[in-house]
């Protein structure tokens, strides 16, 4: 039962509303229209999935995402539990430089990774000390990759450590008091009990990298991942309906990973997570 | 403090609650509360205790046809901020963004008196609790006991028609409970303003109430004083809520009660089935010797101040006895019982469960 | 505790994760200030590639700071009372309401400007001020705010809270503004930070929603990158990373001071047996 107090709740939700109608369900709405009434109709979507350019976009970016999303989940988890389970002088700063680029967008990301990688980056210096030959893969789908794993540790990794922390110490000392290894215990406790965070932290690591643009744009490099092929489709191309059509399938592919991982983990994959 | 006056009488009529889910939370009632006096509702979890407490506060309203007035003022469709009561919460709602100060000026800053009448009513208001040097502190440095003072300052600073507490004491470790109650107790007789106070415990209600309202799935048991409540209870489920009682049932037959301890005399039950009524410490132990009535011992505890004795063999279900704390006994005793009539409990009706 | 060999594994794995996200960082912070990054630290320290950079792009942290301020704005006001309606109402719609102010998050920024860009592109007066970048940056960063009081709402007893003030006489306003604002603080706080962080760095929605004369910082970022030499592009992100600080440290400082409020719960139910209680 709810407190009968008087309030007027509606008029509170009222701008938010408005602003979302305006600005988020009324433009959506017209992306799926406009998809649809150029000359093809339905059947852009049919193209979308089946020409050979827009298909193959379409799977680099699929295939780069889930290999992100993993990569880091691994790095995560060995990180964030080491982090949360040991205690040493200068732990918090670490945390703190570790977690510091959450708030970097892509595109600043992108030339932190010609920094390292770029032809008068890091990589390329080594090469030149070592092999007499500039090493680069700023440029490459390493490059990317690169990128992809540097905006998504912060938050993966907040995540993680957050999970660490609220998991019961108990279970682990039980297994633990039953003989498990720390291999076993690992298998069979902690990584069960993380699994929901796992979950959501890597759907939102998958979404953000599927939709995620700034790193392509500054790298500008062969590889056309799936927004780049949109922002192309739409400024060079003019192919408004392709564009639109295109950006439906990849907020459709997003949108159901995250609905996806909040059913089966439980977790919130909101924003705050 | 100048709360001279008497509150307000309460009369509801009518008052029937259902929830939206479809419980009936509270059944037809009407009852009327006298202007000054202390109503105590008790009962168990879930009995509608505490949704009438909210019918009148404000926080819930009645179904359709019923009716609460304030003296002669119908306020059934009024909300709670418009009904000048004072209110204190179970966990005591005391606002956490601000200093006891702030929170116990609270209402007389929404009622937008000036700041330094303000601050004047508070000090003494705080004095009289006796929390003056507390004024500055937030919330989350008091004690519960020193929330709990802060919360009934903060109601009644107003000058409330009507002060609500529920269940004020519950969330308080036992010594700080007796403490609080004898407090409390003062400061209403003191105030003399109309009080509904929620409860589950019977000491509590007989302690404060002028007259307790026993209530039951949504229905009103009985009401009365506290007296009458626990020498009369009017039917098996107030007889047993108030303290503890041993129900003795069996054949009567030339005004004697046959039972597994032996014969018991019943002057005023005729013939036919019947039930008497007697609590823990009106039953006295006596050797087994000589008695025609009795039982052995079948567990015992020792509280302090009293022995709590469970015997077999003497009723259907064990009976329980209160003797002297320096009495001692062992278990497997064989031991005689003298009940007296005249400390019978009578049940005014036979009502409930009693069929 | 013993120090196995598996810390120390650990550890190193750890600190390299960490070199990684920090060395880029500091190779561009010093490749910002050095006369010639090619020939190293040696040809000197200076500051006349951040002068430069404040000549060619003060506009746009100048727009930077203006969006994001303007964001803010609109979040609290549209957002914090919108986050207490989701905390009160029980209804079937409330829920539909949540979904849909967290629909930005799923979609892909270049979907939500592509579509804004459709349907308002062609209001030649919206398209080319500043307010269409507003209106994507209030979209994307609003579910954040909302979040974020909605959690610290969900923690506290609202509702006790609020019958708790309406007994002593407040109306609806005085109980919003002085018993739930000052008790969701914290969740408004860390919100607004969000708030301000993602606005100042947001780039997906901005790019496409930008004119050339509604540049922000991450857009003039992107074009240095394209066309201006390695000094000035650092000198340019070392300029963001400055502005940007502040609302790193003030969310991690807010982040260890819930957290200490978690551990210390404020709330003993039962107030203990000490001596100090009654005096």
């Amino acid at each position: 039962m709810f407190t009968k107090l008087t309030r007027p709740l509606f008029l509170m939700m009222l701008p938010v509303l408005i602003i979302t109608c305006t600005f988020l369900l009324i433009p959506m709405f017209r992306l799926v229209v406009i998809s649809i009434s150029g000359e093809d109709g339905l059947m852009i979507y049919w193209h979308a999935l089946s020409d050979a350019r827009y298909l193959q976009s379409l799977l680099d970016t699929l295939f780069l995402s889930v290999l992100v999303t993993l990569v880091t989940l691994a790095i995560a988890v060995i990180s964030g539990l080491f982090l949360s389970r040991n205690h040493f002088p200068g732990k918090s700063v670490l945390i703190s430089l570790l977690t510091f680029p959450l708030a970097f967008p892509g595109v600043v990301v992108g030339f932190l990774v010609i920094m390292l990688g770029g032809r008068q980056g890091l990589s390329a210096e080594l090469g030149l000390f070592l092999d007499d030959t500039r090493w680069t893969f700023a440029y490459s789908i390493v490059g990317l990759f690169v990128g992809y794993i540097y905006f998504s540790i912060p938050r993966v990794l907040l995540t993680v450590i957050a999970a660490v922390e609220k998991m019961d110490m108990m279970l682990e000392e039980a297994a633990r008091s039953l003989g498990a290894s720390r291999l076993r215990v690992f298998i069979d406790v902690i990584i069960p009990a993380l699994k929901p965070a796992l979950i959501a932290s890597g759907a939102i690591c998958f979404a953000t990298s599927m939709g995620a643009f700034g790193t392509a744009f500054a790298l500008a490099s062969g590889i056309n991942v799936m927004p780049m092929t949109i922002y192309t489709e739409f400024t060079l191309g003019a192919n408004i309906a392709m564009a639109a059509s295109l950006s439906i399938i990849l907020g459709l592919i997003t949108w159901l990973v995250l609905l996806l991982a909040r059913s089966v983990s439980g977790a919130n994959t909101s924003p705050a997570a | 403090m100048n709360i001279n006056e008497h509150g307000a009488s309460i009369r509801f009529e009518n008052c029937q609650k259902t929830f939206a889910d479809g419980t009936l939370a509270l059944h037809s009632l009407d009852l009327s509360v006298h202007a000054g006096e202390t109503l105590v509702l008790l009962g168990p979890s879930g009995c509608g205790k505490t949704t009438m407490l909210r019918l009148i506060a404000g926080l819930e309203f009645p179904d359709k046809g019923g009716r609460i007035l304030f003296k002669d003022e119908d306020v059934t469709r009024q909300p709670i901020e418009k009904r000048n009561v004072g209110m204190v919460f179970q966990s005591y709602a005391l606002f956490p963004n601000m200093t006891v100060a702030e929170n116990v000026g609270y209402g007389l800053k929404v009622q937008k008196l000036k700041a330094d009448v303000i601050k004047h009513q508070v000090a003494e208001m705080l004095d009289m609790m006796e929390l003056g040097a507390l004024a500055p502190r937030k919330i989350d440095q008091l004690s519960g006991g020193q929330r709990q003072r802060v919360a009934l300052a903060r109601a009644i600073i107003t000058s409330p028609r009507v002060l609500l507490l529920d269940e004020p004491l519950s969330a308080l470790d036992a010594i700080l409970r007796d403490r609080l109650r004898a407090y409390i107790n003062t400061l209403l007789r003191q105030l003399g303003i109309t009080t509904i106070y929620v409860t589950h415990d019977q000491e509590e209600a007989m302690a404060l109430g002028d007259r307790i309202v026993v209530m039951d799935h949504g229905r009103v048991s009985q009401i009365g004083t506290p007296r009458e409540i626990y020498f009369s209870p009017q039917n098996d489920f107030v007889a047993d809520f108030i303290g503890q009682i041993n129900t003795f049932e069996g054949p009567v037959s030339n005004r004697r009660m046959t039972l597994p301890g032996g014969i018991l005399h019943c002057a005023h039950l005729g013939d036919g089935h019947g039930k008497l009524y007697y609590r823990p410490k009106d039953i006295e132990i006596t050797a087994r010797a000589g008695s025609e009535f009795g039982g052995v011992v079948h567990q015992t505890q020792f509280i302090g101040d009293r022995n709590r004795i469970w015997l077999k063999g003497v009723n259907h279900d064990l009976v329980i006895v209160d003797s002297d704390g320096r009495s001692d006994f062992f278990i497997g005793q064989e031991v005689g019982l003298r009940l007296r009539p005249e400390q019978m409990i009578r049940l005014d009706r036979q009502g409930g469960a009693a069929a | 505790m013993k120090r196995t060999l598996s810390y120390y594994l650990q550890l190193s794995f750890t600190l390299l994760i960490c070199a990684f996200m920090l060395v880029p960082v500091l190779m561009s912070m010093t490749a910002g200030l050095t006369n010639n990054y090619f020939q190293g630290l040696s040809s000197g320290l200076t500051l006349r590639w951040v002068e430069e950079v404040m000549a060619l792009y003060s506009d746009t942290l100048w727009l930077t700071l203006k969006l994001a301020l303007a964001t803010l704005l609109v979040n609290l006001i549209a957002g914090v009372p919108a986050a207490y309606f989701l905390a009160c109402s029980t209804s079937r719609w409330a829920r539909v309401f949540e979904e849909l102010i967290l629909l930005p998050v799923a979609i892909p920024g270049l979907a939500i400007a592509l579509a804004l860009i459709i349907v308002y592109g062609g209001v030649q007066d919206l398209r080319t001020s500043w307010l269409f970048i507003l209106i994507g940056h209030v979209l994307y960063t609003l579910p954040f705010m909302v979040r974020a009081v909605l959690a610290v709402l969900h923690s506290i007893d609202l509702k006790l809270l609020e019958e708790g003030a309406a007994s002593l006489g407040a109306g609806f306003l005085r109980r919003f503004f002085d018993v739930i604002i000052p008790n969701c603080k914290g969740g408004i706080i860390s919100g607004a930070l969000m708030t301000l962080t993602l606005s100042v760095a947001e780039f997906n929605l901005t790019w496409m929603l930008h004119t050339p004369m509604t540049k922000t910082l991450p857009v003039g970022l992107a074009d240095s990158y394209a066309s201006m030499r390695l000094e000035i592009s650092s000198a340019y992100t070392l300029i963001f990373l400055v502005l940007l600080l502040p609302l790193m440290i003030g969310t991690q400082w807010v982040g260890a001071n819930t957290q200490k409020k978690q551990l210390s719960p404020s709330k003993p139910r039962h107030a203990s047996l000490g001596k100090n209680d009654e005096h």
